[in-house]
């Protein structure tokens, strides 16, 4: 029988408490997360389990870590797996609990909008190759007469709709955040 | 000084609370526990709400860690203009909720 699974998934940062869900839904099938890797998410074969998961970006200095990473396990949160920042915690489900990081509006605009500066600085570079650095410094270097431009070319334009789709994401969650009701 | 503090002005409920736990020096998972009970269970802070809230506090100086046993587990005690923030929330709240029990009669 098989003990590990791979998945290739894409979410976008905004789809945070979708992918926390899809990963809990795993694990009543009997797949425990593992880790994530670049759109791969690797799962081993256990009992089916009912675990809430829980994800959240940390980008302070490094000596904060330890700090934060202390204070999540005293709350009682496990931590399933990290991939870039990104920190993907777990716990069982109680019923009745709050099971939040996040508990209060602000916070969790905080939250967004500390994903939409990441996710900002993350995906420049993609926007930068695809739309600007063609437009000024390929035409006369002779680099589009190589084979493999215009498929380095889709790709980069491919990542670069995805970066701005996932920014556009995440402001428009942030607006319908900050229109509720105050919290 | 007390006008700047003025814009900071409500803070969130629990902006309130961890500046009320920390009247008396504390470590993160202690201001949780004090909260709950404090509240009767009623406000429930999230860890990452806390991690947030004490960062930020400690950005604006209005708390700072102290020395403790536990090097993992840090201390945060109130600083001179976290309990100034906090005396003037008070009188903020002191005086919307005087307002609400003169008007409590006449609407009951």
């Amino acid at each position: 029988m098989k003990t590990n699974l791979r998945k290739v998934r894409l979410f976008f940062a905004a789809q945070d408490q979708k992918e926390a869900e899809w990963l809990r839904e795993m694990g009543k099938m009997g797949w425990r997360f593992e880790g994530y890797s670049f759109l791969v998410y690797t799962f081993s074969r256990v009992e089916p389990e009912d675990m809430v998961y829980q994800i959240d970006l940390f980008f302070d200095p490094k000596e904060d870590r330890g700090e934060y990473l202390q204070l999540f396990e005293e709350f009682g949160w496990e931590l399933a797996g990290e991939f870039a920042g990104w920190h993907y915690f777990r716990q069982p489900y109680r019923p009745g609990v709050e099971q939040r990081i996040y508990t209060d509006k602000s916070s969790l605009i905080a939250k967004y909008q500390k994903y939409l500066t990441f996710s900002f600085v993350a995906s420049g570079p993609s926007i930068y190759f695809a739309l600007i650095w063609p437009v000024y410094y390929t035409s006369d270097s002779g680099l589009m007469s190589l084979p493999w431009y215009s498929a380095m070319r889709i790709l980069l334009l491919i990542l670069a709709a995805l970066s701005m789709f996932n920014l556009t994401r995440l402001l428009l969650l942030i607006r319908r955040l900050k229109n509720e009701n105050p919290a | 000084m007390a006008k700047e503090m003025q814009s900071e002005l409500p803070l969130t409920e629990s902006y309130y609370l961890i500046l009320a736990a920390l009247t008396h020096p504390q470590h993160g998972y202690g201001i949780m526990q004090w909260v709950e009970t404090i509240s009767a269970g009623r406000v429930v802070i999230g860890p990452g709400t806390l991690y947030g809230a004490v960062k930020a506090m400690v950005t604006k100086e209005w708390i700072r860690e102290i020395p403790g046993d536990d090097p993992r587990r840090k201390v945060y005690a109130l600083t001179a203009s976290g309990k100034e923030i906090f005396l003037l929330e008070i009188a903020r709240l002191e005086q919307l909720a005087a307002l609400g029990q003169e008007l409590r009669t006449e609407l009951e």
